[in-house]
């Protein structure tokens, strides 16, 4: 798996990540639906999108961070904070 | 024995070859997994479970009976699997594939359903040709662990999981760091039960170890990660560790008698009932088989012995 640089992120790609990693198709992870309520997305899979945006952002998630996974908006915006990027 | 050799007893009944189907090109098969099926006397012993690496070998088997084109069709990776609720013995498996062309070969999208609904989905790659993927160079292993100080032995193995003969697929564990990396390993025999009694002229395709034991050989590795600080040799007992998903599983090599497999696993991150893992698994400097994500999760015994119940009633 390719990593991306920190100055590119990119919410459609954000998108195709998690929904390859959840399994659905990208047009289902809508900005505000939620995982695991409206996506079903369990435990185990939250578990791995935590993994793959480590690996692909390189970026470190602590337990904490997690909490903050709750849909593509929440995701996005922890992504933002991690990679140093501000408002644009 | 004609064919490879399969972990799976139960004979794969076409019930729709592949055919055209609007745009796609879809088949259809179905198994009935029997309660005599091998690998339920040690997986486990009281709770029998379908293990999840058979029911991707079921996906496989249908790919094989019902390939597009001719050809000889080798499986060169499992794309991803997703496994959602438990196979008991009785249950009756019915496969739906939908088919496309890749380089080379043919991707098998396979959703495997029994009497109660969807039990997992499996996307298989094929390639045409003697070698499966192409070769690649083992990673340098980061921190190799310190030799294990003592000699991990099948007997110590079980004290730790629940796996039992003839699914008990590591042989040995030789160096580990608890809670971050293992190396273990299976050797390969002629009179692996697996082979059942080959034919004096058996070939060395007919001889490959099914590629979904090493699978599960390696996952067991990953669970001896799980286990050594937290034993769980009953499941009943304890807590039943079920298969989530696979993702992106490469066959570089195939594996023979004779071959003494090191698989080497990291594990990713953990939470309290579920863990994610990578690592590779190597013949001598010949990487066999690369793991990019595998995830696993450790249920309450209650959960699964309802579903068994609920399985057993219908």
């Amino acid at each position: 798996m390719s990593s991306v640089p920190a100055t590119a992120l990119d919410k459609e790609e954000l998108r195709r990540t998690i929904a390859e990693v959840i399994d659905v198709e990208p047009a289902e992870v809508g900005d505000e639906r939620r995982f695991v309520e409206d996506l079903g997305v369990d435990s185990l899979m939250a578990l791995e999108v935590a993994v793959v945006l480590e690996k692909r952002y390189r970026v470190k998630l602590r337990q904490a961070d997690l909490k903050h996974l709750l849909c593509l908006r929440m995701v996005f915006d922890l992504m933002r904070d991690k990679l140093g990027q501000g408002q644009p | 024995m004609t064919a490879a050799a399969s972990p799976v007893r139960a004979e794969v009944a076409v019930v729709r070859p592949a055919s055209p189907n609007g745009s796609a090109i879809t088949s259809a098969t179905r198994f009935v997994i029997a309660p005599d099926e091998q690998s339920f006397t040690g997986h486990y012993p009281g709770l029998p479970l379908f293990p999840g690496v058979c029911v991707v070998e079921c996906a496989h088997r249908s790919s094989l009976a019902t390939m597009p084109g001719a050809g000889a069709m080798r499986l060169a990776a499992v794309k991803t699997a997703r496994f959602r609720t438990p196979v008991f013995p009785g249950d009756e498996l019915t496969v739906q594939i939908d088919w496309s062309t890749e380089p080379a070969g043919w991707m098998c999208d396979a959703g495997i359903r029994n009497g109660r609904g969807e039990v997992a989905r499996a996307a298989l790659r094929y390639r045409n040709g003697p070698a499966a993927e192409p070769p690649v160079r083992s990673a340098p292993w980061p921190h190799t662990p310190p030799a294990a100080s003592t000699r991990i032995t099948p007997a110590e193995i079980q004290r730790l999981m629940p796996h039992r003969y003839p699914m008990l697929l590591v042989d040995q564990v030789t160096a580990i760091v608890p809670g971050d990396r293992i190396v273990a390993v299976k050797a390969i025999s002629y009179t692996d039960i697996w082979y059942g009694r080959p034919p004096v002229d058996a070939t060395a395709e007919q001889l490959a170890f099914p590629t979904v034991l090493l699978v599960e050989s390696w996952l067991q590795a990953a669970g001896l990660l799980t286990t050594w600080d937290r034993p769980n040799p009953d499941p009943l007992a304890g807590e039943v560790m079920l298969l989530g998903g696979l993702t992106n599983i490469r066959f570089h090599h195939p594996v023979l008698p004779g071959d003494v497999v090191e698989h080497r696993v990291r594990l990713l991150r953990a939470h309290t009932d579920a863990m994610v893992f990578e690592g590779e698994s190597l013949v001598g400097d010949t990487v066999t088989m690369t793991v990019e994500r595998v995830s696993m999760a450790l249920r309450p015994p209650e959960s699964v012995i309802a579903l068994a119940a609920v399985a057993s009633a219908a």
